[in-house]
C-alpha cells in the first residue's frame, strides 16, 4: 500500500488507537444515557424527610412558596394510606396519604419498575416512601415514588 | 388544594344543587409511532370534576406526573417540549354537547361528544372529541382516544429528532369518577 511515512510511525498509531476507542467509549456512553431508566431512589438521599400531613401543610400555607421550594427533589414521607387506584392497564399503581381529617393530600404514582405487591399498600395503613416532587393539584403530587419497607 | 378546589368550582359555577362526580387519578396517555421510535407516557393523576346536571367536564393535570421508562426521555419532554417549570399544567374545560342522550340513571356506556377548550405549553385551542360514558354501580368511566399535534401547542421539534418524534400522537383518556361527597 502507498501510505505516508508517517502512518507507519508508533506515535501515529497510538494516536489512532486513542481516537478510535474516544469514538467507542462516546458511542457506548450515549447508549447509556438514551437507555437509562429513572435515578433508583432507593439509593438517592432524600432532600427533604418528613410526614405527608406536614408536606401537606406547607402546600396549604403557602403554594407558591413550598412548589419553589420542592421544586423537582426528592422527598421521602411517611403517611396513612387513604386510597389505593390501579391504572387502565395496571402499569401504574397510585396511593394518596391523608389524615382522616384532612381534605386532601399526598397523591403519589408507582411506575411499573417498582409497583409494590397490593398486599403491601392497604387504606389504613402507614407506610414510607421516596418520590419526585411534580406540583400540586387538589393533593401535592409525588411521581416515580418506592416503597421503603419496615420504616 | 384550595387554589385548585375553588378554580374547578369556578370553572363549572357554582351551583350547590348539581350532582358533581370527581376523579383524583384519573388516566391520561400518550402515544407517538415513527419507524424509528415508539415513545409512551403515562399520568396516573389526572384531577377531573364532571357536573352530570349539566355536562361540563373539567380535566387538569400536572406535565411532571407525565412517566416516561426512559429517564432521559422524561427530562427531554419536561425540560425542552413541555417546558413544565414555565407551563406546570395542562387543562381542558369543556362540556357534554349530547347529555340527552346520556341516562345517568340507567348503567350502560353512552357516546358522547365532548367540546372546550385545550390548554397546553401556553396554548389555548378549541377542541371537539368523541368519546364514551360508562355509568355504572358505583361510578361513572369517561374515556376518549384523539390525535393531537404538537406544533398546534407552540411545541417546537428540532429537526434532529424529528424523524423520531410522531407529528400526529394519539391521546388515551380514561377516569373513574365517584360521586363528591360534600
Amino acid at each position: 500500500m502507498n501510505c505516508p511515512a508517517f502512518v507507519k510511525t508508533k506515535g501515529f498509531r497510538i494516536l489512532a488507537a486513542l481516537v478510535l476507542l474516544t469514538i467507542v467509549s462516546a458511542v457506548i456512553y450515549a447508549l447509556y444515557l438514551f437507555n437509562l431508566r429513572h435515578d433508583d431512589l432507593y439509593t438517592v438521599k432524600p432532600a427533604f424527610v418528613l410526614t405527608a400531613s406536614g408536606l401537606y401543610d406547607e402546600f396549604e400555607a403557602n403554594e407558591a412558596a413550598a412548589t419553589a421550594k420542592y421544586s423537582s427533589r426528592v422527598i421521602e414521607i411517611k403517611g396513612t394510606i387513604a386510597e389505593v387506584s390501579y391504572s387502565p392497564s395496571d402499569s401504574t399503581v397510585s396511593i394518596i396519604l391523608r389524615d382522616s381529617d384532612a381534605p386532601a393530600g399526598v397523591n403519589c404514582t408507582f411506575s411499573t419498575d417498582n409497583k409494590p405487591k397490593p398486599s403491601l399498600l392497604k387504606v389504613g395503613e402507614t407506610i414510607t416512601l421516596r418520590g419526585e416532587f411534580s406540583g400540586m393539584l387538589i393533593d401535592v403530587a409525588l411521581n416515580n415514588c418506592v416503597l421503603l419497607p419496615g420504616k | 388544594m384550595k387554589n385548585i378546589l375553588i378554580l374547578l368550582f369556578l370553572a363549572l359555577g357554582l351551583n350547590l344543587n348539581a350532582q358533581k362526580f370527581i376523579a383524583k387519578n384519573g388516566f391520561a396517555g400518550f402515544y407517538s409511532h415513527t419507524s424509528m421510535e415508539d415513545i409512551k407516557a403515562d399520568n396516573n393523576q389526572v384531577n377531573s370534576i364532571l357536573d352530570t346536571s349539566n355536562g361540563e367536564i373539567v380535566f387538569l393535570m400536572l406535565n411532571k406526573s407525565f412517566h416516561f421508562d426512559r429517564a432521559l426521555m422524561e427530562e427531554h419532554f419536561n425540560e425542552n417540549y413541555m417546558e413544565s417549570e414555565k407551563f406546570p399544567k395542562s387543562t381542558f374545560k369543556g362540556r357534554i354537547s349530547n347529555l340527552s342522550d346520556v341516562n345517568f340513571n340507567k348503567p350502560g356506556v353512552y357516546k358522547v361528544t365532548v367540546e372546550g377548550k385545550m390548554n397546553m405549553h401556553g396554548v389555548e385551542k378549541d377542541f371537539t372529541t368523541e368519546g364514551t360514558l360508562e355509568v355504572q354501580a358505583d361510578g361513572i368511566v369517561a374515556k376518549a382516544t384523539f390525535p393531537i399535534k404538537p406544533e398546534d401547542y407552540g411545541i417546537a421539534i428540532p429537526g434532529i429528532v424529528r424523524d423520531k418524534i410522531a407529528s400526529e400522537m394519539t391521546v388515551n383518556v380514561n377516569v373513574k369518577y365517584t360521586l363528591m361527597n360534600r
